[in-house]
């Protein structure tokens, strides 16, 4: 049996080994594949490994980083969507390739390293280095790669002033339960890493095309772990009303933007946009049941964008190469139905918590309503918008049995959640020391839907979709590209101002300084910070 | 549960009664030979279908699948044979909509291209609208549990009929406006011209009878809808509500045949309209 020192090492630092074996052997196709594939494989298999002794009670630990179950199983996830998006990166230009697998592997191991440890110093010091693997990526694709770049090294700043705040209120560098502003800043900092919010950060690296979309699983991944440590680490759950709102706006304004889109990768990063403002939500909601909500919700979140990154049409096959047939579109239809809370997709348990929540709360305070109906539409009008996107969609068939596996556990996911979460529910609850939820107190809980009616509802929908494809004795191949839903023609003094702005922090060196200059406020922040830290007892 | 199956067929059946009130619409505007020009056009698509080999892609025929389910447990819940809540109800007819926008999403023609893209533009205002009906049911009764909606219902009095007199229109109004998004929602009518036909036609067809059904049955059941239904007693048993369903399915489909008789334009303000209505069912509620 391995010990608890190598297990924890592995799922940390495997990622970035797998990495370096993938750069060291570029040149060898073969080589790379098998060698980077299997440390890879050993990682993951680590981080399982390491969820199911938190599970079943024990505490591994290695030079002061001791996950808990909810940290592990974050990194679980994060690297199942990486591994996904990992199998679509190939198709990617060979140096673009190689840079994007470095910086998924180096970024992957500084989100666990960074949610491992209880020491708020080190989330400081892991917080911007997958922006920095970022944007050494995009460095290699050029001006393209770069965008969101800004955007990433805000969400740091904000971050690292938020951690700050943290140690100053709770007198020490350790993380646990305080009142602090800190709280605010960090739910803000993962707002913008998971891709919430229109047109920055985590959302424009999406829409920038594939090399973006696939790194971006990694910072959606940060995002999360980030929410996770404001939401129950560093608090038990309070209610943070504009965190919440900026939830709920977050989720209407991706909806009309995905309404809005032109190209397919602008319509996945507002699609995936929506969907990242309900686990917000639900964090700023606060409360046993808000922190309920979250923990269905960002499992769901992280698998469901990989799938759809990993599906979003873009590079459409060479005449002649094999792609997966039908099963591909299907696979994708059900990333969207996931993100947009669609019954019975993943993400629908927990949204619909969130919602249930809001309007019991708005009984006493009626503003909920209003930020309980806008995540509504916003996620109606996501759902709608991601037809053009899925019709689309001609993955290649290795990608397309991966997908339709995930698919699948994304369906189950959310039509059997209380069969499939609530002992890991039960688990991390009483770890982060959250109140239990008393159904007698007539707070929401699951299921959303009556199980038994699930199954035959399902099964009507099924004999229906059958009887059509057994009448014409076949499957019809389907050849459509992405058309956008609405075309907005802005009057041309207001477009030609918004292009000669975008031109203008488009130009490489500008860029380049700016980013620098942002940098700097990274680096005196994080110095700030670590000498905080040390001034209560870090070093 | 018998009871989510038979909801499946009662809705399904609804929506072939909103395709035939829109067909003697058709028939009356003379833009068709008889009210029976939307089965004549479905038997067409059988046969184009079955011989000669227009089949349905997987997406059309899943969509169409995935919103006749979304249906059944819409309108099983909204009837009573489920328990459930309004807003398990919205993201239930979210199914539908999105199950239907499925089935019309990879049409053969330019034509259908251009009528997908425009009925999904209409969810801009269905989406609002909706959300503000189902506020105004809320409002009306303090609770989203549809058990407990239905409890007051059969303690108090239908929601139409318990004063003040306000509340019980802002109820009618509110049920009015969901029934009319419900419509906006739906995927577009097949079209006419060369190609359109066969087994993607179907799946739309199909996905808009499960659209037009739970509109329909969905806004009647949560005015009318007064005990659980159960066993082989449903949909008799809740006569009433079903009737009312009946009667809404017949107003859908002539409100969704004059959204497709409309300019773009025109079917802009007509969404304004809707959410204008919903708007004032809630307000009325709220205010009384």
């Amino acid at each position: 049996m391995i010990g608890d020192g190598p297990l924890v090492a592995s799922a940390v630092l495997g990622p970035a080994v797998a990495s370096v074996a993938w750069l060291v052997l570029s040149r060898w196709p073969a080589a790379r594949r098998t060698t980077g594939g299997t440390a890879a494989g050993l990682a993951h298999a680590a981080a399982w490994v390491l969820t199911a002794r938190l599970y079943r009670g024990d505490t591994p630990e290695w030079r002061g980083l001791s996950p808990g179950l909810l940290e592990a199983t974050i990194l679980v996830v994060v690297e199942l969507g990486v591994m996904l998006v990992a199998l679509r990166t190939e198709r990617l230009r060979p140096g673009q390739a190689t840079a994007v697998f470095v910086a998924l592997g180096a970024a992957t191991s500084a989100v666990a390293y960074g949610s491992f440890s209880s020491s708020l110093a080190v989330m400081g010091l892991a917080l911007p280095v997958p922006t920095l693997a970022v944007i050494s990526a995009g460095l290699v694709e050029g001006r393209t790669g770069l965008r969101g770049a800004l955007g990433l090294i805000a969400a740091d700043l904000v971050g690292l002033v938020g951690l700050s705040f943290l140690v100053a209120d709770a007198g020490s560098s350790l993380a646990g339960p305080v009142s602090s502003p800190g709280v605010g800043l960090l739910l803000a900092a993962a707002a913008l890493k998971a891709g919430a919010i229109p047109g920055v950060a985590t959302w424009a690296l999406t829409a920038s095309g594939p090399g973006g979309g696939v790194l971006g699983t990694v910072l959606r991944g940060q995002g999360m772990a980030l929410a996770a440590v404001a939401c129950l680490q560093a608090s038990r759950a309070p209610q943070h009303l504009g965190v919440a709102a900026l939830g709920a706006a977050a989720v209407l304004a991706a909806g009309g933007a995905a309404l809005l889109a032109r190209r397919s990768w602008d319509a996945a990063a507002a699609v995936a946009g929506a969907a990242a403002g309900v686990p917000l939500l639900a964090a700023g909601m606060g409360g046993a049941v808000g922190a309920r909500a979250f923990l269905l919700l960002f499992p769901a979140f992280l698998l469901a964008s990989a799938l759809l990154v990993s599906l979003v049409p873009s590079d459409p096959p060479a005449p002649g190469s094999r792609t997966g047939g039908w099963a591909g579109p299907p696979a994708l239809a059900v990333a969207a139905a996931s993100l947009a809370a669609v019954p019975p997709a993943a993400a629908f348990p927990g949204a619909w918590l969130v919602l249930e929540l809001a309007s019991a709360r708005a009984a006493t305070d009626p503003s909920w309503l209003l930020l309980a109906g806008s995540a509504a539409a916003g996620l109606g009008l996501a759902g709608v918008a991601s037809v053009p996107l899925i019709r689309a969609a001609r993955p290649r068939t290795g990608l397309t049995v991966a997908a339709v596996a995930l698919s699948g556990f994304l369906l189950y996911m959310g039509a059997a959640p209380v069969r499939l979460t609530l002992g890991w529910l039960v688990r991390v609850e009483r770890a982060v020391g959250l109140p239990e939820i008393l159904p007698t107190a007539g707070a929401p809980d699951l299921p959303a839907l009556p199980e038994g009616a699930l199954v035959p509802a399902m099964a009507a929908g099924a004999v229906v979709a059958m009887a059509l494809l057994v009448l014409g004795r076949g499957v019809r191949a389907q050849d459509a590209g992405f058309e956008p839903t609405v075309v907005l023609r802005l009057p041309a003094p207001v477009a030609g101002a918004a292009a000669a702005g975008r031109r203008a922090v488009d130009r490489l060196p500008v860029l380049v300084a700016a980013l620098g200059l942002a940098g700097a406020g990274v680096l005196a922040l994080l110095i700030r910070l670590v000498a905080q830290a040390a001034g209560q007892g870090f070093l | 549960m018998i009871e989510v199956v038979t909801a499946a067929a009662v809705v399904l059946l609804l929506g072939v009664l909103a395709d035939a009130a829109a067909g003697l619409l058709r028939r009356l505007t003379g833009r068709a030979e008889g009210w029976w020009s939307p089965f004549r056009r479905l038997a067409a698509d059988v046969r184009a279908t079955t011989g000669d080999g227009d089949r349905a892609s997987v997406l059309e025929a899943g969509g169409a699948g995935a919103a006749v389910a979304g249906a059944a447990l819409a309108g099983a819940m909204a009837a009573g044979a489920a328990g459930g809540t309004l807003l398990a109800l919205y993201l239930l007819l979210l199914l539908v909509a999105f199950g239907g926008h499925l089935a019309s999403g990879t049409p053969l023609t330019r034509a259908g291209e251009e009528r997908g893209a425009r009925a999904r533009r209409a969810a801009l205002a269905a989406e609002p609208a909706i959300l503000l009906a189902l506020t105004g049911i809320f409002a009306r009764w303090h609770t989203g549990d549809l058990e407990a909606i239905r409890g007051a219902h059969r303690v108090l009095g239908l929601g139409i009929q318990v004063g003040p007199a306000e509340a019980a229109t802002g109820v009618g109004l509110a049920a009015l406006a969901l029934l009319l998004s419900a419509a906006l929602r739906l995927p577009p009518a097949p079209g006419d011209e060369a190609g359109a036909q066969g087994g993607g036609a179907l799946s739309v067809t199909v996905a808009r009878w499960a659209g037009a059904g739970a509109g329909a049955l969905v806004a009647a059941s949560l005015i009318l809808s007064d005990g659980p239904v159960a066993g082989a007693g449903w949909p008799v048993q809740a006569g009433p509500a079903v009737g009312a369903a009946a009667a809404a399915a017949v107003v859908g489909g002539l409100f969704s045949e004059v959204l497709g008789i409309l300019s773009a334009r025109a079917r802009v303000v007509a969404g304004g309209a809707v959410l204008v209505v919903a708007g004032v069912a809630t307000t009325l509620v709220v205010v009384a």
